[in-house]
């Protein structure tokens, strides 16, 4: 049997002997200045890629589902968009963040890039239902979110308002730069929903559903 | 006598000023709640302290996720409380259901049971989002529209059906004669 070598510190090393008079060197501390930061006037920088709220670029998206699929919290949910009266062709992820860890998972799935983030984290609202739908909200353009950084670099929600009208089914973001933005939601899901079929894919969505029916 | 509604606005800054959080550390949050407290992000500039008894406490932090067998302990301990109380969710558990929407043991939706007044985004939310809400609570009850606690007084038979469903009927007698047989059980083995 080989015997093995440990380097053991020796207990002399390690153990301190009490003292009366090593405590008070603490109180050189009261002559230095403190390391608080006063947050409601002073920043703290905040990393570059920190992970916060969600950008899309509605462009480019084409609804392929992989973010709603490797969300570990199953936060993401597919929308049908209409802007302007324009439906589009894709769905978008809404993303909830009464369920997103912030894992930015989806970020890195995303095949064609459009899904990103920023660094804003702050969003605090107050009790009400009409207040909470702020954390449910499909991301707006990065550059949008860029432009209302620039303006207000407090880190905060890019969305000041969220307005859902639930006979209509339309949204209304009210940004913090104070510009209005409305469209309209026809249904969740992967699936187009049957009142926005776009209408070259509209029977052929219908046979599918006959297959599987 | 006298009309004690008139120093309200003055009982109010006061509020806002000493606002003393029950040290009640659900879930993650109660990794975020020291560095609050100590010297970085220091809260009490606001005059905030933690503090172990509810009796004491205004502020309530629910930090983090809620399972049914602590939130029997933050309804008795919420009920403990002095009346001008103010609860604070942070991050998305208290929401949503956060990342534990699937779990049988997690509580969905925290303000069916009990009233909730400032809700704060993040998993967990850093040291600065949290001052934001609090920040936020402080503007509140400056105007007057943090009334958790009146809301939990109106609306009682709501929160208490909504108790009721979840851990049913007695359950605070339950609760407390829960440990009656195991402790007999030991003075019979001794």
């Amino acid at each position: 049997m080989e015997e093995i070598d440990f380097k053991v510190a020796p207990e002399s090393k390690i153990k301190k002997k009490p003292s009366y008079i090593k405590p008070w060197l603490g109180l050189k501390y009261l002559f230095k200045k403190p390391v608080t930061i006063k947050i409601p006037y002073e920043k703290t920088q905040i990393a570059e890629k920190y992970r916060g709220f969600h950008s899309l670029d509605w462009k480019k998206c084409i609804g392929c589902n992989f973010c709603g699929q490797i969300c570990p919290a199953r936060a993401i949910e597919m929308t049908w968009i209409e802007v302007n009266g324009k439906a589009e062709k894709r769905p978008h992820p809404k993303i909830d963040y009464g369920r997103c860890t912030f894992c930015q998972f989806c970020v890195d799935v995303c095949p064609t890039g459009a899904l990103g983030f920023v660094s804003n984290y702050m969003l605090t609202t107050e009790w009400r239902e009409e207040e909470l739908l702020l954390y449910d909200w499909v991301p707006i353009h990065p550059d949008k979110i860029k432009e209302i950084n620039e303006k207000y670099p407090d880190y905060r929600f890019p969305v000041s308002k969220i307005e859902f009208n639930k006979e209509t089914k339309e949204v209304t973001y009210y940004l913090r730069d104070g510009e209005v933005f409305k469209f309209r939601i026809l249904g969740y899901g992967v699936r187009p929903p049957a009142a926005a079929k776009p209408k070259p894919a509209a029977p052929k969505t219908g046979e599918a559903k006959k297959e599987q029916g | 006598m006298v009309d004690w509604r008139l120093f309200e606005p003055l009982f109010e800054f006061a509020r806002k000023r000493s606002l003393w959080i029950v040290a009640f550390c659900t879930g993650c949050g109660g990794i975020e709640m020291p560095p609050l407290m100590t010297s970085r992000y220091d809260l009490e500039r606001f005059g905030m302290m933690p503090n172990p008894a509810p009796r004491m406490a205004d502020l309530f932090l629910i930090t983090g996720y809620v399972t049914p067998k602590t939130l029997k302990r933050i309804i008795i301990t919420y009920e403990m409380q002095p009346d001008p109380k103010y609860v604070m969710a942070h991050g998305s558990c208290p929401l949503n259901g956060g990342i534990y929407w699937d779990a049988y043991n997690a509580i969905k939706h925290l303000d069916k049971y009990i009233p909730v007044d400032v809700y704060i985004a993040g998993c967990m939310p850093r040291p600065e989002a949290v001052m934001d809400g609090i920040k936020k609570i402080m503007e509140m009850i400056e105007n007057g529209t943090a009334d958790g606690w009146k809301r939990y007084k109106e609306n009682y038979e709501y929160y208490k059906k909504n108790q009721d469903e979840l851990f049913g009927e007695g359950w605070r007698e339950k609760e407390a004669r829960k440990w009656i047989p195991w402790l007999m059980d030991k003075r019979r083995e001794e």
